[in-house]
């Protein structure tokens, strides 16, 4: 299986670097408005989630669009959206569960995460290391080891 | 032009009108930031007369061509004004977080405003569209309040507003930006509140367009990674460790081993025994993560999270808060002094100014200057965090005692007669920031001539006092530069002039000084200095187009400098206000060190006169510190040079300005002088 984006949002300090390297990869311009990222962020409990396109196995995104814009990278496995065929419907806006498709504010195009086709500029600039490109078998283990940290920290394995 | 929008925001609160100006003649000779701040400002007003809080006072907000872009710590934005709170009246104050990126994201690179509006307003700044809009809901509210209901109001907006201090005219009031930054010193939020302005909202979506994007990303990215490059020198990578861990509280412990973090209202220096909570105040349980501002690695800010019902959210302490409100005032409990810069952000406050008033008045009350009564029946002793945690809203909203103390210490000092002026450690009517400098010439000589007055980053001469003498011999070509003690006049003159330039640059870009070496960066071998100006001249080269030399480079920052003079001497400043404050030049200070250290030496007032001069004359300017028009010419400012000839220097002015005690009469004999 391909590899996939992970994010730890406990790593998060909310510089927005993710944002600023995906806009001026993506389009030239550092411009978060652009980004095809999002951090979206709590002010009051300190906290930046991501709302990030996940690569859907059955992807809202893909099975909602009229024009069979968004396809699937063979390489990567991102759904990508050819702005060809891309009618600007904005149904796959709707569709998607996170919220990560938007609405590029200077050419009022779709948008949408395609990884970079492979290096993704988000998770190779993060300077915390709070995203990363990992095989799915790594996602598991760098997801359990956290919850296993998590739980030893709150006491909840004994011994400490 | 890439990288540099060109545009120009005027508002006129008064007319209530919103214009576009064209920037593009700037960019070559001020790049933005500071130095283009400068010149806005002083065609912008009668710098020479203008009072801080007449409505003509203009503030100006400028972001560098780098700010909001992808490089390393770009993410600061200047101010500059008149300022209510220094005698100088130079006001400036930088801020990071995210409100400068968004304004260059909204496609502007300064906003000028001037005027006052009738009724209190904040500005909408939306792309193009900029409105004035009604303030009346959050007038007298707390910054966080105001804040969090001008973020309901305008979702995913950044914003700048003052808290009840600005709004009461408190001359060390702050202008608050999101959770962890402000706009601290200089009185900014006094002046905002003057022209009956609440705030700034800024939302943008045009973001900057960058000239090569493949390169400069490239370069960014290599600067960034030597930035986090734990090998990258012993000074660095300790710096860096310190910062991204701890914050500049971390700082305490190897500044005291310096003997340059305070004590005792300035009477005794180097590492306090009991200060254990305070140094690690980061790492209390009230610390929820390192905040970062735009596009920065190393998350220099403490976020702390209410666990307290009574605590406000709020950004934690730097290291200039810890040291004048716990330090300076014998507060060693951490809780008590998080929870003064909490009360002090949300009263829009500068804790800086606000430690100072209170240990300045603990002195007094040591001395027997004042009593209780002064202060409303609080016993200011050492170490009372409880009165001061009482007396914080008094000040900010002038109650009772707090209308006095909403002067400043400088100005209640003078009012209490020289005894108690002798206790306060200011340069030009400011507090200094926590740096004891009588440990260190060149140090000490670029606080007290800082226009602003007690500037920590106007040109503290960083290989000096972090101490990297073969980078401090390649700058002034003398041994002599890096040892904090020695009075060599050359060597010290050159070694200010060019942090004074040099330190004009990080602003004027739109960058944090912390990449640009204030705490060590290229400090650790001469040769990484130029690197560092290839990363400079490269990201200028690749974000806008334009190439620049290093010698154009430190030109802007001797324009901006010789304009910030050259206003300041225009207000009356002369040789005497260069001069370090009474306790540096009378007192020594005490160590207080496990090793006994011998105390530091007051400054020697003989000695430090000769580094004066030459420091004087390499600037180009006369005995008495007035710049010469011949250098101001050299450099392109004749109608500066021209100012100084026909209004006068107001030394004239400024004697008897000392005579008369107050600054604005200085500038009212001026006018006399003038119809004369």
């Amino acid at each position: 299986m391909k590899k996939m984006l992970l994010f730890h949002p406990e790593k998060c300090t909310g510089c927005n670097t993710c944002e600023l390297a995906c806009s001026l990869v993506q389009t030239g311009v550092c411009n978060p408005r652009s980004s095809r990222r999002r951090n979206v962020h709590f002010e009051e409990t300190v906290l930046d989630v991501p709302m990030q396109c996940q690569q859907c196995e059955d992807a809202a995104c893909m099975n909602t669009c009229p024009a069979q814009a968004i396809v699937i990278d063979e390489s990567t496995g991102a759904r990508i959206l050819n702005e060809k065929k891309c009618i600007g419907c904005r149904m796959c806006m709707i569709a998607c569960p996170f919220g990560a498709i938007s609405m590029d504010p200077l050419t009022k195009k779709v948008v949408k995460c395609d990884l970079c086709s492979g290096d993704p500029a988000c998770a190779q600039w993060c300077p915390t290391g709070a995203i990363e490109y990992v095989t799915p078998r790594s996602y598991d283990l760098i997801r359990q080891r956290a919850r296993l940290d998590a739980m030893e920290k709150k006491g909840i394995l004994g011994g400490r | 032009m890439h990288g540099f929008s060109g545009k120009l925001l005027r508002v006129d609160l008064t007319k209530g009108s919103c214009t576009a100006d064209d920037l593009g003649s700037y960019f070559k000779n001020y790049l933005g930031g500071r130095a283009l701040n400068h010149m806005l400002l002083f065609r912008s007003a009668d710098v020479a007369t203008v009072a801080p809080f007449e409505p003509a006072n203009p503030l100006v907000l400028g972001a560098g061509p780098l700010c909001g872009t992808i490089w390393p710590c770009s993410a600061r934005l200047q101010a500059t004004f008149i300022s209510p709170l220094a005698y100088s009246g130079w006001g400036d104050s930088n801020v990071g977080g995210g409100v400068g990126p968004e304004l260059r994201h909204a496609g502007w690179d300064a906003v000028v405003i001037t005027g006052r509006a009738a009724q209190p307003v904040y500005i909408h700044i939306e792309d193009d569209r900029v409105e004035l809009k009604p303030a009346r809901d959050i007038w007298g509210k707390g910054a966080n309040e105001s804040i969090g209901r001008l973020l309901t109001r305008h979702s995913g907006a950044q914003v700048l507003v003052i808290g009840p201090a600005g709004e009461k005219l408190v001359r060390f009031a702050s202008v608050r930006t999101s959770r962890s930054s402000s706009l601290g010193r200089c009185g900014g939020g006094a002046v905002m509140g003057s022209k009956n302005l609440k705030g700034l909202v800024i939302q943008g979506s045009r973001g900057v367009a960058v000239h090569d994007p493949k390169n400069f990303l490239a370069l960014s990215l290599q600067c960034r990674n030597d930035l986090m490059d734990p090998r990258f020198g012993p000074l660095h990578s300790r710096s860096y460790q310190i910062m991204s861990h701890s914050g500049t509280p971390g700082f305490i412990r190897w500044f005291g081993r310096m003997g340059m973090t305070p004590m005792k209202n300035w009477t005794r220096c180097g590492i306090w025994t009991e200060d254990r909570d305070l140094t690690e105040i980061t790492g209390s349980a009230a610390r929820e993560r390192q905040d970062a501002c735009s596009a920065c690695p190393v998350h220099c800010l403490g976020a702390y999270r209410p666990r307290d019902p009574s605590d406000s959210c709020s950004g934690g302490p730097g290291y200039d808060a810890v040291v004048s409100l716990g330090h300076n005032c014998l507060e060693h409990r951490g809780k008590v002094v998080v929870a003064l810069n909490a009360l002090c952000n949300d009263l829009g406050l500068d804790p800086v100014e606000a430690g100072n008033i209170f240990s300045n008045l603990m002195e007094w009350h040591e001395k027997g200057i004042v009593d209780e009564s002064f202060t409303d029946g609080v016993r200011m002793q050492w170490g009372n965090g409880e009165g001061m945690m009482e007396l914080l809203p008094k000040i900010a909203m002038r109650k009772g005692c707090g209308e006095r103390l909403a002067e400043g210490s400088y100005r209640v000092g003078k009012g209490l007669g020289t005894e108690a002026l002798n206790c306060v450690y200011h340069q030009k009517g400011m507090c200094s920031s926590g740096i004891e400098t009588r440990p260190a010439v060149g140090a000490m000589l670029s606080m007290a001539l800082s226009p602003r007055g007690a500037h920590p980053l106007s040109g503290l001469p960083t290989a000096e006092w972090m101490g990297s003498p073969a980078v401090a011999r390649k700058i002034t070509g003398f041994r002599e530069a890096a040892d904090p003690l020695s009075y060599h006049a050359e060597a010290k003159a050159r070694l200010v002039e060019f942090y004074e330039n040099f330190f004009e640059l990080p602003d004027a870009l739109g960058i944090c000084k912390y990449s640009f070496g204030h705490y060590g960066y290229w400090h650790d071998r001469p040769q990484d200095m130029e690197r560092m100006w290839q990363y400079v001249t490269g990201a200028l080269r690749y974000a806008t187009g334009m190439r620049f030399t290093r010698d154009e480079l430190l030109a802007i920052g001797e324009r901006a400098y010789q304009i910030e003079r050259a206003v300041i001497v225009l207000r009356g400043i002369t040789r005497e206000d260069d001069l370090p404050n009474w306790k540096c030049l009378n007192q020594g200070c005490v160590r207080e060190d496990a090793v006994a250290s011998p105390p530091v030496p007051p400054v020697n007032r003989e000695k430090y006169e000769k580094v004066l001069d030459r420091y004087y004359r390499l600037r180009g300017w006369n005995k008495e510190g007035v710049p010469a028009s011949k250098r101001l010419q050299e450099l392109g400012l004749r109608e500066v040079a021209d100012a100084l000839k026909t209004k006068g220097t107001g030394v004239r002015a400024g004697k008897k300005r000392a005579a008369a005690g107050t600054r604005r009469s200085g500038a009212r004999t001026i006018k006399r002088a003038k119809k004369r």
